[in-house]
């Protein structure tokens, strides 16, 4: 999570320089050059590391030290994920396993965000209803998600409201507590220029928590896709959770293993979407962070 | 009401300079005391029994020792809160909230540190759902006018405390309100730089007509800027004395810090107050 911390941003200056900025000399890029970036040592120790794990996978399978009911071999796992690029169903597996989770974190992370903000802005709320969240919070999530397929059923719309659930505390905890770095004086010049409650609540209060709360968002949108996996596996007509559960029950191990590998793609790729708009939305904190001198 | 009542302890018989044929004052404090409880404590009489009259064009300084209630006094005219007893009201009617008329600033620049320079001006235009464009060609223009035109796209933390203050004060100008309060502004700029702040932001006062009342703590300051400077006693604050700065604008701060008509005013004010600690 990013420092939001208000006092750090205070680097560097023009006219009155201040002790505690990073100094950049003109001419000195923070960013690193392409070559130092590759590491080509890095990159092929972890080459190397790759080709040892995999020999000595393969060789576990194929030598019999694991019996090959409980294991598929690397050549297996990678057929596995070619077949599943020519399948149909396994991209419309995909489509709805991440439809669930991305619509799940939308709900989740939206409703988090507002309650959140809520609660911080109004301490009597906070009073009211602390013991109620806290309690709520308390709860597994996943223990709910039995009950939740009951009331929703077993479509899409069960698996939504389990990881919106899951993602809603994820976020509205750290939104609540973000609230108190905001700086007073802010709303106090917000009231003076004739802001209304709502215009201060998206313009003063929403922009002010982005930065301590991306790390949450980030989290949540991982924890979605675990909520809507595990969903699956109880009841789901299609689905990635439910095809694994197909393809362990059927003993079809090297289409589980390529599945392990499809979920991790898949968390990647999510978790740096995030990442994208985290950059977009708070570019501000990068100039600061770089204490970047502005020259005139 | 005919004719104005003299603000108390006019020592030098203030008269306003560009009120006097004005019916009412702009801003009308009228017998306010005002008391602060927190938690448990006893109540504590920050502000007590304060008359004031501050004419439409004033430029008026407060100044005190810290804790005397000054910015209380400009708490209560921007309407955060309403005084214990008394009335204070803007332009005959009394002050309920805060209003459009009166633009605040605070001693800390409270920029939104999201926001680049020129969109942190534009943050009150945004309130008044003012067009874009004219939004954008405003703050331009108002930080053009601070001689910080070219630090538009920076972002609060790449701008020095004096660039910051600048962008504060344009914030503050862009919805072009009557009345601005400003609670020490330059206080935390080095000797330099508050010089230039205070010169340019002087400039952009001069000839708009628009009136100003200014907290500091530095005699100076208030003496160089205003054309009234207000001594308020320590706690509970209470105005003590009104005195008349007879400086010809516009100013120019540099050569006027040495003039003798400048430093006559100063030491007077010094005199009154030495057994104040300010």
């Amino acid at each position: 999570m990013r420092s939001s911390d208000q006092a750090s941003l205070g680097t560097a200056a023009n006219e009155s320089p201040d002790v505690n900025a990073m100094p950049v000399q003109p001419g000195q890029s923070p960013r690193r050059t392409w070559l130092t970036r590759f590491a080509p040592r890095t990159q092929l120790e972890r080459l190397g590391l790759l080709v040892v794990v995999v020999i000595l996978w393969n060789s576990a399978v194929e030598r019999g030290w694991v019996e090959s009911i409980y294991a598929a071999t690397p050549t297996q796992t990678i057929t596995s994920l070619v077949d599943f690029v020519g399948d149909d169903l396994f991209w419309s597996d995909l489509a709805v396993t991440l439809g669930e989770a991305l619509g799940g974190w939308a709900i989740g992370a939206t409703a988090g965000l507002f309650a959140g903000l809520l609660l911080g802005r109004w301490r009597h709320a906070r009073k009211v209803l602390g013991p109620y969240l806290t309690f709520v919070n308390a709860i597994p999530k996943i223990a709910l998600a039995p009950i939740i397929i009951l009331w929703f059923g077993i479509g899409m719309s069960s698996k939504v409201a389990l990881a919106a659930l899951v993602v809603f505390f994820i976020v509205q905890v750290p939104t609540t507590s973000a609230v108190a770095l905001i700086d007073p004086d802010l709303d106090t010049v917000a009231t003076t220029l004739g802001a209304t409650e709502v215009q201060k609540f998206f313009k003063v209060y929403l922009p002010g928590i982005l930065a301590a709360v991306f790390g949450a968002l980030r989290l949540g949108a991982v924890y979605a896709l675990l909520a809507v996996v595990f969903g699956e596996f109880l009841a789901a007509r299609q689905g990635l959770g439910q095809r694994l559960i197909t393809a362990t029950n059927q003993f079809d191990i090297a289409d589980a293993f390529a599945l392990m590998i499809v979920f991790a793609l898949l968390a990647l790729a999510i978790n740096g979407g995030v990442g994208l708009v985290e950059r977009r939305l708070l570019r501000w904190q990068e100039s600061a962070a770089w204490g970047s001198v502005v020259t005139p | 009401m005919n004719e104005p009542p003299p603000a108390v302890a006019h020592r030098d018989g203030h008269r306003p300079a560009t009120g006097s044929q004005q019916r009412r004052p702009t801003v009308d404090l009228r017998n306010v005391t005002v008391d602060f409880r927190s938690g448990s404590q006893p109540l504590v009489r920050a502000v007590e029994d304060v008359d004031l009259q501050i004419w439409r064009g004033e430029f008026v300084a407060i100044v005190g020792p810290s804790g005397c209630g000054k910015t209380t006094l400009l708490n209560l005219i921007a309407g955060l809160f309403k005084p214990t007893i008394g009335e204070v009201s803007h332009d005959g009617r009394i002050v309920r909230g805060p209003s459009r008329d009166i633009g605040y600033m605070l001693a800390r620049s409270g920029l939104a540190p999201w926001r680049t320079a020129r969109r942190n001006v534009e943050l009150g235009m945004e309130f008044r759902k003012v067009p874009r464009s004219e939004r954008k060609a405003r703050a331009l223009q108002l930080l053009d006018a601070l001689r910080i035109g070219r630090f538009a796209d920076a972002y609060p933390a790449q701008l020095s405390h004096g660039m910051q203050q600048r962008v504060a004060i344009a914030r503050t100008l862009a919805v072009d309100p009557e009345v601005w309060l400003m609670d020490e502004p330059f206080g935390a700029l080095d000797a330099q730089t508050r010089l230039t702040v205070q010169s340019e932001f002087l400039k952009v006062w001069e000839g708009t007509g628009k009136t100003a009342i200014f907290v500091t703590h530095d005699i100076s300051e208030a003496v160089l800027m205003a054309d009234r400077v207000l001594v308020m006693s320590a706690r509970p604050g209470h105005i003590r004395s009104d005195h008349t700065v007879d400086l010809s604008r516009p100013r120019q701060l540099n050569e006027l810090r040495f003039d003798p008509s400048f430093v006559a005013v100063e030491r007077a004010i010094w005199n009154e107050v030495h057994d104040e600690v300010i």
